[in-house]
């Protein structure tokens, strides 16, 4: 499943203002800082594509233009009167804040409750191995969280659709900035 | 007639407690009512011995079904598979004479279906035997190991049902009361989610709700199977997962070093595209050696109709994209982060190496307007 060509355009011109807004505010930057600037601004389009109606992207923004982080600045300029709709949404991150505490103490629930399991005997064969399984899938669930914006407040299913929803607009981004690189280059050979 | 009434009875205790849905074992009950009016023949002690001692629901039906309805004569096979006519199983008359009392303890499953089976072939019917294999057939192994326990509104599922549980009657009979493995299903409703409670699970609700979830999970990772490219032979979340991860963090490399590439190109880019006018475009493709058999790789052609580029401009494009670029097709980390870190580091002696005009970032953001515009006019 390719992503929609709707998408990759709603993307590129989106990134684009971006880029304009950002650019206007500083007059020499360094490579380094550029394409800070550069990925900055394609993955706030990216997530402004989807206008608030997926997690990832609202805690993506949310990311951004936490309070005290040099990028807000950056973000209100490329979104402009965006913004402040997005961030009207960061009142699910407060919810999120709580989420946290909820998981930090669940997570200490959790820690000793396995050490009272593992005084247990040993299980049977089948047993076992579904319990391997099991703390596999956990793991690998925990680093996946880790990797999507905003993963640590979501439930498994939710992690999912997420991760699909995800998975498509990166390689939307991969795609429009692969074809406008090759055509840089193109113009930049001559 | 009044043991008969008597197993309803017992019946209709042992469903209260599953907490199933009264309506159908009234319907149930009047359908047997119906086939004892219809068929005059007197009920095998058998049948109903067994009635009264296993609780499942469905039992008394067909275990009157199966009392009155003996096979001899079959009109034909279709009766068993397609009919909505309940009372054509009325018309067999009774053969066999001890079904059931000598097989009611612990008798596996398979050979049960053997004895109905061979039950039906002692009473010479031709097409059964053939008819009874695609019975078991079509309700599948799962017919013999699950109990189909689920309450259906409309007659044809109705009947098929009936048919399944002729075969698994069988079943039922061999297993031991004992076993008390309680059946149960959420009532066919239409906002409700429906679950099939296997043999042997429990039926409470959170378990049901667990299930409903779990289903649910698994459908999502099926799309998502679609999606990551080689993921087809995997089965098993744990190894989905890990694909998962894997591409979501190539993706996320690969964004990196080509938003990294755009930040070397643009200056120098921005300095040319500046200066450059649209016409003349067409003329600096030209220069480029007539490209040949350029590879029509998947990436090329959607980049060339994403941008709209007219012929001459592919050809540049895709001599562009094999000489230098290798866009990695398959999402799999070790060819993503060797290309990344190859091409990274070859960016970055060009970059040191290059002249960088002071004011070129000025021009950046409107020589990629030019772009844009180059790929929409």
């Amino acid at each position: 499943m390719s992503p929609p060509s709707s998408l990759k355009q709603e993307f590129l011109k989106k990134w684009i203002e971006g880029l304009q807004r950002c650019s206007s505010s500083k007059n020499n930057m360094s490579i380094l800082e550029r394409k800070k600037a550069i990925k900055l601004s394609a993955d706030v389009a990216m997530a402004s594509a989807r206008n608030g109606t997926t997690c990832w992207s609202r805690a993506l923004i949310a990311n951004v233009s936490k309070d005290g982080s040099d990028e807000k600045y950056l973000v209100e300029q490329i979104l402009g009167p965006e913004s402040e709709r997005i961030t009207m949404k960061k009142v699910s991150t407060g919810a999120s804040m709580v989420c946290n505490k909820r998981i930090r103490s669940k997570k200490i629930l959790k820690k000793s409750t396995r050490r009272i399991r593992r005084t247990r005997k040993c299980a049977p064969h089948a047993a076992l191995a579904t319990s391997i399984a099991k703390r596999l899938v956990r793991k690998r669930t925990q680093v996946l969280k880790s990797l999507i914006p905003g993963g640590k407040f979501m439930n498994e299913v939710s992690l999912i659709e997420e991760t699909l929803d995800y998975i498509i607009s990166l390689s939307a981004q991969v795609d429009v900035m692969r074809s406008l690189a090759s055509v840089s280059e193109l113009v930049n050979h001559n | 007639m009044a043991f008969m009434l008597h197993g309803f009875h017992s019946q209709l205790e042992s469903c209260i407690s599953n907490g199933i849905n009264m309506t159908v074992l009234d319907r149930q009950q009047a359908r047997l009512k119906w086939l004892q009016q219809q068929n005059h023949v007197v009920q095998n002690d058998n049948p109903v011995g067994f009635c009264a001692s296993s609780g499942p629901q469905f039992h008394g039906l067909v275990g009157g079904s199966l009392g009155s309805g003996q096979i001899v004569e079959l009109k034909n096979p279709e009766v068993y598979l397609g009919s909505d006519d309940f009372h054509k199983f009325v018309n067999f008359s009774v053969a066999v004479p001890e079904f059931g009392a000598t097989k009611i303890d612990s008798k596996p499953p398979e050979t049960a279906a053997d004895y109905c089976v061979s039950r039906t072939s002692s009473c010479q019917m031709e097409g059964e035997d053939v008819v009874l294999e695609k019975m078991e057939s079509a309700t599948g192994k799962e017919s013999f190991n699950k109990r189909k326990a689920e309450v259906v509104a409309e007659d044809k599922c109705k009947d098929k049902r009936i048919k399944g549980e002729v075969a698994g009657e069988s079943i039922e009979v061999s297993r031991s009361s004992s076993k008390e493995k309680s059946k149960a299903s959420e009532v066919q409703k239409p906002d409700y989610i429906h679950v099939r409670a296997r043999r042997g699970q429990a039926t409470d609700n959170h378990s049901l709700a667990e299930r409903a979830r779990r289903e649910k999970i698994s459908k999502k990772m099926k799309c998502l199977q679609d999606l990551v490219p080689g993921c087809d032979k995997i089965t098993g979340k744990a190894g989905m997962l890990d694909e998962i991860i894997n591409y979501v963090q190539s993706l996320q490399r690969q964004v990196e070093f080509l938003s990294m590439k755009l930040a070397a190109l643009s200056p120098s880019v921005e300095f040319n595209a500046h200066n450059l006018p649209m016409k003349e475009f067409p003329a600096y493709v030209a220069n480029f050696p007539a490209a040949a058999a350029a590879a029509k790789s998947p990436a090329i052609a959607n980049l060339a109709s994403f941008l709209r580029l007219n012929p001459l401009q592919k050809e540049a494009v895709n001599c562009m994209l094999n000489s230098t670029m290798n866009p990695p097709q398959t999402a799999t980390e070790g060819i993503a982060s060797a290309s990344v870190s190859v091409q990274e580091q070859a960016l970055i002696t060009s970059c040191i190496t290059q002249p960088q005009p002071v004011s070129a970032w000025n021009t950046d953001p409107q020589g990629l307007y030019n772009v844009y515009n180059m790929g929409f006019h």
